[in-house]
């Protein structure tokens, strides 16, 4: 065996994997190498394990060295699982790292095989796999030189209305991030409120302070969320495990939607006191986990909270020496109290809460809003039913509207005075927000209780091939997207990507009324609670068109 | 008074004769009485198999403990236990009443290990490596070869030999009991060809069985858990009733499943390729692609509750019901109103009013 051709191999990997950040002392123990120097220890165990390997082409393993071909990073990986070397298998500190970048599909001996494997191989790594990448540099002792990555960060948003899409966001726009608690809800779940990251993103002209801040359309709020419906929760699964948990990622005007109109939830956004290295590693490390964590989501032990400090720990080096977050807080609230009552927040930006909002750092609830609202619609019509706002939402939409149309009175007042106006659009607004969150309820238990595949099967058998190819490109293939995001076992994609506008559905429109007939003939009972979801919705909608109508008038 | 004499003698020596007779015997014979409607129940003496129940066995004085277990279905036993001090001369009548059906250890273990990964794992850890150590020291494989080196060596050593294969064949039964599939699989070679035990043909079926239930069982769970292999493989054991019953409506069932999954995991791809490599926007917050006319995936469900249930699926599935806004770019409008116009209408100097300004002043 050529030892000199090897190591020369080796050597080219190290320098190749390069990364931004070196720790302090190696953690390697295994005493039979105890005395190499530690720089010197990877290149060890990787030509000793190659040595011990009959059937490697040599010549092809250097051929790997900067590959971007994935199949041979998984061969290099496969050889490396074999190993009992304990150097180059998983230790403690792995462990730790794996809890929160892992996608837990395959075991911790697996991932760790995959990742020292592309550790080595891809000069991108460090691009790729953050997370993963300080860890080797740490447990290695690697003398590595400051590289940056060129591309965009990719995230996956989830958004109410368009599809997941995928948004490359550049770290030099991301000015700050903050801390987003959101005070508690109804729910079994959010009871002691939901604690997520902000990134504030700069306008793409405008790097000023005041511009970004309220730049709120392109802010992205990151969150571990469990795959779950809290109204309709199994409670044992939840404090045993069985619900998936994912870093989702999502406009910031949707998650104030949810929060501050849908559930009347107070939002306070602290920032974090960071430098810009600090922020673009946080950053790129929470992207990384962004496309690769998938663990089990438990309410007490592995919720929101708890992963997003076991996140912080892994990319933030001031957080992990803070002395008051060392304990794990499972209650998202008591989290931010000890966040905030750190020096790692802004917390004096929350000292006024008026000069707070106009500031953005707090979003009040808008429940006053709407009770004004609805007492201003009430003091006008000639006779009212809505005790409270949710006596008015129960009201089918379209009873609403004949109701104020058949009160003349009331309906040419609407007219005249635009305050009253306002509030009436306000409340039909908000009865969108409800139909729209009842539609994706009743969706979700329509699956849930008719199992994708049965259906699948009989829609097969009631359809004919053009109408089962637009179930499944309708259908099908956005519910089992959805249901399970996306994760990438090769960390964040670096591809560029042309931008298409793809409709799946388009060409197969014309078939829909068909496959809603026979999702109705399925199951009658469940469809029907969908289709009713959705006419409120609907009737909702042309509601607030009709009263927008009159605003212009 | 004759009479009386013979009849003193004849019971002295009587009793003499069975003292003598008892002090020279130091087992106890036990008779094992199961119910006649009972097909296949084993006895085991102190964890060893002994006969198919009903038997007479013959046991050691002492204390004994006795297990008969009766099979009821692949995942239920009756297990009937007995702890017993026997003395010697003891002649003892055991008449078995089963109690209600257990699990059996197989099948409790796949009970507490289904759906759990990590669980998973060590059930195939029992599943493909079954050689415990109980504690025996044998080694099952090394064995066979160990005999046939045996063969050849003295009638002492063949005696002796046959001692180790009595024991060995104790401790497979007693790792097959333990639910380990390979131990089974040398019982029923051995029953069946009568090496180390005497040649059974229905003990060796009755092993065989449990090992084609055993392979089923373990198999349905991962086809249960959407292993397209262990689908596939349902359908084989289904259309040739290996370990289940032949069913040609059950094996179609599992192919179809098997069919289901492939095209599935075909559309999943397909998602993977297009969705997620090739369904990039320029910006954020700007709605789906003007041609749209159909919003077919919405993801409000995921922001909101759990599935995420495509809304506006739902939405183009429904449009024909509506002339309300179907167009992601009208729908998206709609959402920024929702939720800046509680602001607008009573916080003017709130950063929301701000920041819907800032968009409509970019929007223009």
């Amino acid at each position: 065996m050529n030892y000199k051709f090897v190591n020369l191999i080796i050597c080219s990997m190290l320098l190749i994997s390069a990364c931004t950040n070196q720790r302090s002392s190696p953690q390697i123990n295994e005493l039979n190498i105890a005395q190499v120097p530690s720089q010197k220890k990877l290149e060890f165990l990787i030509t000793k394990e190659i040595d011990n390997q009959e059937n490697i082409d040599f010549l092809q393993f250097k051929q790997l060295l900067g590959s971007d071909d994935l199949s041979k990073i998984d061969m290099f990986a496969d050889i490396l699982l074999s190993t009992d070397n304990a150097g180059l298998l998983p230790n403690k500190e792995f462990n730790r790292v794996f809890a929160i970048a892992g996608d837990h599909q395959s075991d911790i001996y697996q991932s760790f095989a995959l990742a020292l494997s592309s550790f080595i191989i891809r000069k991108d790594f460090h691009c790729v796999r953050p997370v993963y990448q300080q860890y080797f540099v740490k447990r290695y002792n690697l003398k590595t030189f400051e590289q940056t990555c060129v591309n965009n960060l990719p995230i996956n948003v989830t958004s109410t209305i368009t599809p997941q899409i995928k948004l490359n966001i550049d770290p030099e726009r991301v000015s700050a991030i903050h801390v987003l608690f959101a005070g508690s809800g109804e729910g079994i779940v959010s009871k002691f409120g939901h604690i997520s990251l902000r990134l504030i993103v700069c306008p793409e002209n405008d790097h000023s302070e005041q511009a970004c801040n309220s730049n709120l359309f392109e802010h992205i709020v990151l969150g571990f969320r469990a795959h779950i419906d809290e109204f309709k929760i199994d409670p044992l699964v939840g404090l045993f495990g069985g619900y998936n948990s994912y870093l989702f990622a999502h406009d910031f005007m949707d998650t104030y939607q949810e929060y501050a109109i849908g559930e009347f939830r107070e939002i306070y956004s602290v920032p974090l006191n960071m430098t810009k290295s600090e922020r673009n590693l946080l950053l790129r490390n929470l992207i990384d986990i962004h496309w690769s964590f998938a663990g089990d989501y438990k309410f007490l032990t592995n919720n929101c909270s708890i992963l997003m400090q076991k996140a912080l720990l892994n990319s933030w080096p001031n957080f992990a020496s803070e002395p008051n977050l060392t304990e794990l807080y499972w209650r998202p609230d008591n989290f931010f109290n000890a966040l905030t009552s750190s020096k790692l927040t802004e917390f004096s930006k929350l000292k006024d809460l008026d000069i707070a909002e106009q500031q953005g750092f707090y979003f009040s609830s808008t429940l006053p809003i709407y009770q004004q609202a609805l007492e201003s619609v009430n003091l006008h019509l000639t006779q009212s039913d809505y005790h409270d706002i949710d006596s008015y939402i129960d009201h089918a939409p379209i009873i609403r509207i004949k109701k104020a149309q058949k009160d003349t009175s009331y309906y040419s007042l609407l007219q005249q005075d635009k305050t009253l106006l306002s509030a009436q659009i306000l409340l039909e607004e908000l009865s969108v927000v409800r139909y729209k969150r009842l539609l994706s309820l009743e969706l979700a238990a329509f699956f849930e209780k008719n199992d994708i595949k049965t259906l699948s099967r009989y829609m097969h058998s009631v359809l004919n091939n053009q109408e089962f190819l637009a179930y499944q490109k309708c259908l099908l293939m956005p519910v089992l997207a959805a249901i399970k995001p996306i994760k990438l076992k090769y960390g964040i994609p670096q591809h560029t990507q042309e931008e298409l506008n793809h409709n799946l559905c388009e060409s197969a429109k014309k078939n829909l009324k068909q496959i809603r007939l026979q999702l109705h003939q399925f199951s009658p009972e469940q469809w029907r609670l969908v289709e009713r979801a959705f006419r409120y919705w609907i009737d909702s909608m042309e509601n607030v068109e009709t009263y927008i109508k009159m605003e212009s008038m | 008074m004759y009479k009386n004499t013979l009849k003193i003698i004849f019971t002295t020596y009587l009793t003499l004769f069975m003292i003598n007779n008892a002090m020279a015997n130091t087992e106890v014979e036990l008779n094992v009485v199961c119910d006649d409607a009972i097909n296949y129940a084993e006895i085991y003496v102190n964890g060893e198999y002994s006969a198919m129940c009903s038997a007479k066995i013959v046991v050691a004085q002492g204390e004994i403990n006795l297990i008969v277990v009766k099979p009821v279905d692949n995942d239920h036993e009756q297990v009937f236990v007995k702890n017993l001090f026997l003395y010697k001369n003891d002649v003892i009548n055991l008449h078995v009443v089963f109690p209600a059906p257990q699990l059996t250890f197989t099948a409790y273990r796949q009970n507490q290990t289904q759906n759990t990964e990590q669980d998973g794992a060590e059930d195939d850890a029992r599943f493909y490596h079954p050689e415990p150590d109980i504690g025996s020291g044998f080694d099952i494989n090394g064995h066979v070869a160990h005999w046939l080196q045996q063969a050849k060596q003295s009638e002492k050593e063949k005696l002796e030999l046959a001692a180790e294969k009595r024991q060995y064949v104790q401790v497979l039964i007693a790792q097959a009991r333990a639910g380990y599939l390979k131990p089974m699989r040398t019982l029923a070679e051995l029953y069946r060809t009568g090496d180390g035990v005497d040649k059974n043909s229905e003990l060796a079926a009755y092993w065989q069985q449990k090992v084609d239930t055993e392979v089923a069982d373990h198999t349905l769970i991962k086809a249960k858990n959407g292993d397209l292999a262990a689908i596939e493989k349902m359908s084989q054991f289904y259309a040739k009733g290996t370990g289940v019953e032949q069913s040609d409506s059950e094996a179609q069932r599992w192919a179809d499943e098997a069919l289901l999954i492939k095209n599935s995991i075909a559309a999943q791809k397909k998602i993977d390729d297009i969705e997620y490599f090739q369904m990039t926007k320029g910006s954020l917050g700007v709605a789906g692609d003007a041609g749209t006319e159909m919003i077919n995936s919405g993801e409000g469900g995921l922001l909101m509750s759990s599935i995420s249930v495509p809304i506006t699926t739902s939405a183009g599935l429904m449009m024909d019901m509506t002339s309300a806004p179907t167009k992601a770019t009208q729908l998206n409008k709609l959402e920024e109103q929702i939720s800046t116009r509680p602001s607008t209408h009573a916080k003017p100097d709130a950063m929301i009013t701000k920041a819907a300004k800032q968009k409509s002043s970019v929007d223009k």
